[in-house]
């Protein structure tokens, strides 16, 4: 894989786990402000590395597929079992 | 009845008592730090090491 679109995905799965840690830490201090602050940036970044990833390299889920596509590019490689990290 | 209780505990320490400190927000770690170590709370960080089981480990 491009080492380009490797380090992409890798800082997707670093961007995610992060969210998710922070997901759990509000679910019992939901009035935490700096968990809450923390928890918006994170996002944002996912959500923008998340783009970028789908513009260049492909869907990372069936719902990134680029509406007015004549191809269905959620079957394109390369699969999980096809990366080293 | 005396109950028999196991030496490999502090003394005093009563049956069916169970507590979870509440966690404060504090610094984290960077998201390429903790994707490495499984939490961003360096207060939670947990490495696990099959080998050196802790003095309550039971089994052979």
């Amino acid at each position: 894989m491009d080492p380009n679109q490797q380090a992409l995905l890798l800082e997707i799965m670093e961007l995610e786990f992060t969210a998710i840690d922070l997901n759990l830490f509000l679910d019992t201090h939901p009035d935490e402000k700096r968990a809450l602050v923390l928890f918006d940036q994170i996002n944002q970044e996912l959500t923008m590395a998340v783009e970028r990833y789908e513009q260049m390299y492909g869907p990372l889920t069936a719902s990134g597929q680029v509406p007015g596509r004549d191809h269905w590019d959620w079957v394109e490689g390369p699969w999980p079992w096809e990366q080293t990290f | 009845m005396e109950v028999k209780q196991s030496h490999m505990y502090p003394p005093k320490m009563e049956l069916a008592r169970a507590y979870v400190p509440f966690q404060m927000f504090n610094q984290v770690l960077s998201p390429q730090e903790g994707l490495r170590r499984g939490t961003i709370f360096p207060e939670l960080v947990r490495p696990y090491y099959p080998q050196d089981r802790g003095v309550y480990a039971s089994g052979s």
